[in-house]
């Protein structure tokens, strides 16, 4: 089994994160060997305290957004020879054990995208109103990509690379969660499901999505369809 | 009088800048360059476009002006949204290229 996870590479998009991306790098690098944090332009010390705590550094030199640091990562980790990619979020609410599953699951099962679902597992901690505007979100997405999912906005992912290179990530903003699923849908990647275990605290909740977002996510899906 | 002197001067620069920009395109320096001489034309013979107003359906000259300078600003800004989008494309495209080349790895000496 450890040879499976010599050449996965985590993908951990950066913005601003100063007060826990250390942790969250140590906390995935005891878990696996190669991770990569693309630095959003933060203006705070994010990028110096990732590298200091061993991952790889790619800096955007402005910011884009996290779709377009996704982009940036998932190009980093193919170019280092990955088999397989793990997109993480970097404010500590995924956890490592759970990425692990998802790489396991990918190989296991031969399918070319794991999908991690916080409602399959566990949350700890999310408010009732960030509950129900996911829930709609998933039914959004299931009526729009025919994905038969029950998360359809939930940062941890895991890809072969075969499948990797085939998704194309042009929403530089939020709206590339829906767009990745777009991709799997449109490129009929082979997908499942595994629980993972949320964890919200109080600074994630800060940093997190606001659901004003959702209304600037649908401005953007509904703009990239008129071009 | 001097009003009618002033708007056909402007139409002209107009004309002759839409004329230096038919390298970069073609079609909008031409209805740029089109709009120009129908304005000057309308500067000149101001009872030309109530006719064009009565004839279309629009009570005054005045109105169908206004109403044609909406739809010109309106394609005006659609064709700027447009060109920021592809801008921004290519911003993405050259700092994720520049973020590759850049990258640093742990391992490596020259930090």
């Amino acid at each position: 089994m450890v040879e499976v996870f010599e050449n996965v590479w985590i993908v951990i998009p950066c913005y601003n994160e100063q007060a826990v991306i250390g942790k969250t790098v140590n906390d995935v690098l005891a878990a696996f060997k190669n991770v990569v944090v693309v630095d959003d332009c933060s203006t705070d010390r994010s990028a110096d305290i990732a590298f200091k705590a061993g991952a790889h550094l790619c800096r955007h030199p402005v910011n884009l957004g996290q779709g377009a640091s996704l982009s940036t990562g998932i190009s980093y980790a193919l170019q280092q020879g990955a088999t397989a990619i793990v997109t993480f979020d970097a404010d500590g609410q995924h956890n490592a054990d759970d990425a692990r599953a998802l790489v396991r699951a990918l190989f296991a099962n031969d399918v070319d995208v794991v999908l991690a679902s916080r409602f399959l597992g566990s949350t700890k901690g999310m408010t009732i109103s960030k509950s129900l505007v996911l829930r709609l979100a998933t039914i959004f997405t299931r009526v729009t990509t025919g994905l038969r999912l029950t998360d359809t906005h939930n940062g941890l992912r895991a890809f072969k690379a075969s499948a990797a290179r085939k998704i194309d990530i042009k929403q530089n903003r939020m709206a590339h969660a829906s767009e990745i699923l777009h991709e799997i849908s449109s490129k009929n990647l082979r997908y499942q499901e595994a629980p993972c275990c949320i964890l919200y605290t109080d600074y994630s909740r800060h940093k997190g999505q606001k659901m004003s977002g959702m209304v600037d996510i649908l401005k953007d899906l509904f703009v990239a369809k008129l071009n | 009088m001097i009003m009618r002197l002033f708007l056909i001067w402007a139409l002209l620069v107009l004309t002759l800048y839409a004329f230096t920009q038919r390298t970069r395109s073609r079609l909008i320096s031409y209805v740029m360059a089109i709009a120009a001489l129908v304005g000057m034309i309308l500067v000149a013979f101001p009872e030309v476009a109530t006719d064009v107003a009565h004839f279309v359906g629009v009570g005054r000259g005045a109105d169908l002006i206004a109403y044609l300078f909406m739809v010109i600003a309106i394609a005006a800004i659609f064709n700027l949204h447009l060109r920021n989008r592809l801008l921004d494309q290519r911003l993405s495209e050259l700092a994720k290229s520049f973020a590759l080349h850049t990258a640093k790895s742990p391992h490596d000496d020259r930090k």
